[in-house]
């Protein structure tokens, strides 16, 4: 094989130094277009090309070694300056980083940009009070509060709190990222493009762990001391409990959650496997997940209308809940009870991800490759799993983001996981981010609704991307 | 019928095995509907649990043969109607059941044939709950109806009207949903995937903005308004109701029945279907055409029970075999069956208002009838 290195011979200006020991046929410089016989007509073509010393190497023609016509025809080709070296160009492209990674990268930059944009804007700039009685003075009012926060900005004002933002923008970064890459991998262990984090009943189980919270154990909650209106009240009576206690108390609603979870994918789970003949199937499973679900939304309308007859009050929370998502205050525990876990399983996630690009294959494929598909499918749903509980349990309802968001950036970075489950956490948690940020301008009580966009923007943004792509994007896998 | 091969005996034997034991299958079927539209027409609906006998049903319907039929021909028999009423007090309680009883078998039937004919066109079991956003829509439309009528949306005067709501909003979510997936497939197509794609997307959207809407901004009496409203809680019919849904299941009927032997080409792939002389995108049409009709005017009479289009496909695939025509004698007879079956025990458990909503309760039965069928019945089929 030819040597094609780059390094500089002294091919230019050197003569040779013996005769080769076949006379090498005259082709003549009517043979090869831009064939230059002297080095000095070599020497004057790259000098008319403009390229400078070092460059020149690229051009170097091997006067020393013929090793016969057929061979130095690539190599005379070189000489046009507008040939391309395949191979120098191969090996710059092999050190350069791919057009996948640099959308993660760039995914990155701009969830940092969104995240500290998100937590210095004010909350609440085009916010409707019952005070503001025309548009004028609401317009007063919103240059007053865009006053004070470029003030701020450009040093001249006096701080402002920004107390718990930077936790609830730090939790909603971790759910919006923990909810796209968990549809991402539903999609691809389940192999079906209509699989979301909420298949398996996830959502709807941590929906009847609530309503189960709610109907029993409501009146020892945090929320249901109704008699201990004032704030500080209430944190007397927290500082007398234990630890145990405390945790029970203020966390109680999202423990039952996750139990809920855990029930329904077990069953769902436990159905599936029973069924099925060789392994589970992956079809039985989804229908369950969607009867199951079914089922709860059912039964949790039933308890309502059950509510409105008799005239509960728990009527309001359990419609609350059924809407609102990322309503509490968030404090440094919150954080870190919901973070850490959430965390953990997104590294985890990441590293191990990377192996599902071989679920592509249909399964006999795929274990003839060695790939042990029952412990990879069903461990990466497992941890999706308990991502996604984690998410809701902590926050509340938030629709349509696992399901969005995989799909757009599919089509954007390709079905390649080693960059679609970056990218799509990134994705995920600028999307949920910058919503968040946007409804917080309108006001508090806009941005608790925050389900009702997510599904909105979510599939004007997939539409629109679909509509860009017709036919065979990257992403037209399934 | 001589085949004349060696093997021919015994594939006569299990041909005739077949049959027979097809047959028997559909005679227990019939059966066991009869048995429970017996049931259902005895059943009373002033309060739970209430069951009248026999024969004091055979004797208002008789009454009312007396009033409507005699009395075209003799008109003195409707002098004597108080009296024939005050014989039968729980006259137009009967007369009701047996409109009501008439609908659900319909609407069972809509049901289960609208999600076989989904189930055959997509080839993705998945799709079948949400139907092409077609369950979101007629939610959408109630909400909507709610939202301009308030309260009184839930009221006897409103009731054809909630039809022309939740029709329209059926259709036209079906239409967005198809316009959409055939923007999305390129031109001159529609792919399938592309399309339910398209309406998981906008059957999210829907499902949050009725979500946001019916919790957050209806005050109490008009979220139970909607509740009503949405799940045909209470028991009134008018004959126009009737009329339409009689007329709409034949109407969505005839397209399936002509083209009965052609749907068992989509077990093959567009390419062979076409050499087979079939063509996709008619049967597709017709499918998605029909398969949405009727469950737009199924669920506007029986509210939102889409979990019979779901697993009744499932069961009666597995019972009568994946043929059309036997699939469609399955579902239809089975639909029936369940959707009565959850009728009749509504009737019979106690609850507030009107009793459990249909649908909650088809979910009910539905999810443990599938379980078992999962994990006992799964392994003898052999299916997927």
């Amino acid at each position: 094989m030819a040597k094609l290195s780059l390094k500089k011979t002294d091919g230019v200006g050197a003569a040779p130094d013996k005769k080769p020991a076949v006379e090498a046929p005259d082709y003549g410089a009517a043979a090869v277009p831009g064939y230059r016989e002297s080095a000095r007509d070599r020497a004057a073509q790259k000098e008319q090309a403009g390229l400078t010393e070092g460059q020149g190497a690229l051009f170097a023609a091997p006067d020393v070694i013929d090793r016969g016509p057929d061979y130095g025809y690539r190599r005379l080709r070189l000489h046009r300056k507008d040939e391309v070296d395949v191979y120098s160009a191969q090996r710059d492209r092999d050190h350069r980083m791919s057009s996948q990674g640099r959308i993660c990268l760039g995914l990155a930059v701009l969830l940092v940009v969104v995240f500290l944009l998100a937590m210095a804007l004010p909350p609440g700039v085009f916010a409707f009070s019952a005070s503001e009685t025309s548009l004028a003075t609401w317009f007063a009012s919103v240059q007053h509060r865009l006053g004070a926060f470029f003030s701020y900005i450009t040093f001249q004002g006096a701080s402002y709190s920004i107390d718990y933002t930077a936790n609830r923008y730090l939790i909603i970064a971790l759910g919006g990222a923990a909810l796209a890459v968990s549809g991402a991998v539903y999609q691809g262990a389940l192999k079906n493009s209509l699989a979301s984090p909420s298949t398996l009943g996830v959502m709807q189980g941590a929906n009847a762990g609530r309503i189960v919270y709610v109907l029993f154990f409501y009146g020892s909650s945090y929320a249901g001391m109704n008699e201990l209106v004032r704030a500080s009240e209430i944190r007397e009576y927290l500082s007398t409990l234990s630890v145990g206690e405390y945790l029970m108390t203020v966390y109680g609603d999202s423990l039952c959650c996750l139990v809920g979870s855990a029930v329904v994918v077990v069953f769902v789970l436990l159905v599936s496997h029973v069924s099925s003949q060789r392994g589970v199937s992956s079809i039985v499973m989804v229908i369950t997940g969607q009867i199951v679900a079914t089922l709860i939304g059912a039964v949790i309308a039933m308890l309502q209308y059950f509510f409105s007859e008799t005239g509960d009050s728990r009527l309001e929370v359990i419609r609350s809940l059924q809407v609102e998502a990322f309503s509490d205050t968030f404090t440094m525990l919150d954080v870190v009870l919901a973070g850490i876990p959430v965390l953990l399983c997104l590294v985890l996630v990441l590293f191990l991800g990377q192996r599902l690009n071989i679920l592509a294959f249909s399964e006999e494929e795929a274990r003839s490759m060695g790939a042990n598909t029952t412990a990879l499918r069903w461990g990466m749903v497992g941890l999706c799993t308990l991502l996604t509980a984690v998410v809701v349990a902590f926050c509340g309802n938030v629709g349509m983001v696992g399901f969005v968001v995989p799909h757009v950036v599919r089509r954007i970075v390709g079905p390649n996981f080693k960059y679609l489950l970056p990218a799509s956490m990134l994705a995920g948690a600028v999307f949920l981010v910058a919503i968040y940020c946007a409804l917080s301008m309108f006001g508090d009580g806009v941005a608790t609704n925050i389900g009702v966009f997510t599904s909105l923007l979510g599939g004007v943004f997939f539409i629109i991307v679909a509509l860009r792509q017709k036919g065979d994007a990257r992403g037209a896998w399934l | 019928m001589a085949l004349g091969f060696k093997g021919e005996q015994s594939i006569l034997e299990r041909y005739e095995r077949d049959r027979a034991s097809l047959r028997l299958k559909t005679m227990v079927a019939l059966g066991v509907l009869l048995v429970l539209v017996l049931f259902s027409l005895c059943t009373g609906t002033s309060r739970f649990g209430l069951l009248y006998s026999p024969l004091e049903v055979v004797g208002c319907y008789g009454t009312w043969l007396q009033l409507n039929v005699v009395a075209l021909i003799d008109p003195s028999v409707l002098l004597h109607k108080t009296e024939l009423l005050e014989q039968y007090p729980m006259y137009y309680e009967v007369i009701a059941r047996l409109a009501y009883t008439f609908i659900t078998v319909v609407c069972g039937m809509l049901l289960a044939v609208a999600g076989m004919l989904y189930q055959n066109v997509f080839r993705n079991p998945i799709a079948a709950p949400s139907m092409l956003g077609v369950t979101s829509g007629i939610s959408f439309g109630c909400m909507m109806m709610v939202w301009v009528f308030g309260q009184a949306a839930a009221s006897a005067t409103f009731y054809d009207l909630r039809f022309a709501f939740c029709f329209v909003g059926g259709v036209v979510v079906l239409l967005i949903v198809l316009a959409l997936g055939g923007l999305v497939s390129g031109k001159r197509t529609l792919n399938m995937l592309d399309v339910m794609l398209v309406a998981t997307i906008l059957t999210g959207i829907l499902n949050a903005v009725i979500n946001y809407v019916v919790n957050s901004v209806f005050s109490d009496t008009e979220w139970t308004a909607y509740f009503e409203v949405s799940n045909v809680t209470d028991l009134t019919f008018t004959p126009l109701s009737l009329g339409v849904l009689v007329v709409v299941s034949l109407l969505c009927c005839i397209p399936v029945f002509w083209t009965r032997f052609q749907m068992n080409a989509v077990a093959f792939s567009d390419q062979e279907m076409r050499l087979l002389g079939v063509s996709p995108v008619k049967l597709r049409l017709i499918a998605l055409a029909c398969g949405s009709l009727m469950i737009v005017v199924a669920q506007t009479y029986v509210g939102t029970a889409a979990m019979i289009s779901l697993v009744v496909p499932f069961v009666s695939r597995g019972i009568f075999g994946a043929e059309f025509r036997r699939q469609a004698i399955g579902n239809v007879l089975i639909g029936a069956i369940v959707l009565l079956a959850c009728r009749i025990l509504i009737s019979f458990i106690p609850f507030v208002g009107d009793g459990v909503p249909l649908g909650t309760m088809v979910s009910l039965v539905t999810l443990p009838a599938f379980a078992w069928v999962m994990v006992v019945a799964q392994r003898q089929w052999n299916n997927n």
